[in-house]
């Protein structure tokens, strides 16, 4: 089996095991989901690069984690979700409640994307509402089942199911819109 | 069993996300595979989910991610690398290093084990000789044989060397 084939799981016990090569592995497949997911969730890149090295550090010395009774990746998105959500509180905590959601919108405008399909997709993701974008967000950026999300989210399977529709049909209909008026 | 458009449409997003029973994930394979409108709809609906994926997805500048990735290994080595004894131990429990590091160990030894046992030979000798010396050439040696026409009779090997071959000539009868 190559490297590449090997799963999170197979490379977080090298990991434990002292090789440092299978970090480097992690990192890669990690990089770009987890702090583009951390810094859609904050709005700012400052934030989000602390929040990123601290969760992921987090994830990898945390010896509790037992990859036989779950995925790397669902406790990975579960750490960081739980850490921006407690963030936001001590932000919100900090200022006033309308200036953190401007502020906050500010910094998710300014969220760099790469191509000018990337931002008519992330602009179309800003409309929906909360619960949507971080639905659509957890299954294909985080690539977590079902089931990982609504252990996450604490809802029903069948509850993530029909959300994600709705969540589909919503950027659907906003990326149609968007394409309209361009 | 055969699943109509709407049927199929229906289970479009969990065909995509790999959440179909295996009968379901057969029927909807089997009518993409002969419907055009519903594939359309399918390669559509991948291609906006997948987009959502690279929109959210990005990494943090270079320096920023070289610095991230270089203090993230720092605390990790410190964590997680064996130091000297455990890598030692490892290389140890690996069979083929493991032979090698047992045949390079018992190299020097088998080289020293052959030298010394030499030079303890060679005094060995040296001490022998010197508690019973052996003298170089003996002064007579008689052979008694029989001889059909004469009888019992001898000869004598006179000054036999006993380092130098045995010379015919020498042969006294």
């Amino acid at each position: 089996m190559s490297d590449d084939q090997l799963s999170d799981e197979v490379l977080v016990e090298e990991l434990r095991a002292g090789d440092m090569s299978a970090f480097e592995r992690l990192y890669d497949r990690y990089e770009h989901r987890l702090y583009g997911y951390i810094l859609r969730m904050m709005g700012e890149a400052g934030l989000a690069e602390d929040l990123f090295q601290d969760v992921f550090l987090t994830v990898l010395r945390d010896t509790s984690f037992d990859p036989e009774r779950g995925r790397f990746a669902a406790w990975v998105f579960q750490v960081a979700r739980n850490r921006c959500i407690g963030e936001m509180r001590r932000a919100r905590t900090r200022k006033a409640t309308t200036q953190w959601l401007g502020e906050r919108a500010r910094g998710l405008d300014h969220v760099p994307a790469t191509a000018e399909r990337d931002r008519r997709v992330w602009a179309a993701l800003q409309q929906l509402p909360e619960g949507q974008r971080q639905l659509l967000m957890l299954k294909q950026v985080g690539e977590l089942t079902y089931r990982e999300i609504a252990t996450l989210l604490d809802v029903a399977e069948g509850t993530v199911k029909s959300r994600l529709h709705g969540a589909t049909a919503a950027l659907r209909k906003r990326l149609a819109s968007l394409a309209e008026e361009s | 069993m055969k699943i109509d458009c709407s049927a199929c449409k229906e289970r479009l997003l969990e065909h995509l996300h790999g959440e179909l029973g295996s009968q379901e994930r057969s029927e909807t394979a089997d009518h993409l595979a002969a419907c055009g409108d519903c594939a359309r709809e399918y390669c559509q609906l991948d291609a906006t989910l997948q987009g959502v994926g690279w929109a959210v997805a990005v990494a943090p500048d270079a320096t920023r991610s070289r610095k991230i990735r270089a203090a993230l290994a720092s605390e990790l080595r410190a964590q997680f690398a064996p130091n000297g004894l455990q890598r030692l131990l490892r290389v140890w429990s690996r069979p083929i290093p493991a032979y090698g590091a047992l045949v390079a160990a018992l190299l020097p030894l088998c080289v020293w084990g052959v030298v010394a046992g030499h030079d303890a030979q060679s005094s060995s000798e040296r001490d022998a000789n010197q508690l019973f010396p052996v003298p170089a050439k003996a002064v007579q040696l008689t052979f008694e044989f029989e001889d059909e026409s004469a009888g019992k009779s001898s000869a004598v090997l006179d000054e036999y060397d006993a380092v130098a071959p045995l010379a015919p000539e020498s042969l006294l009868f």
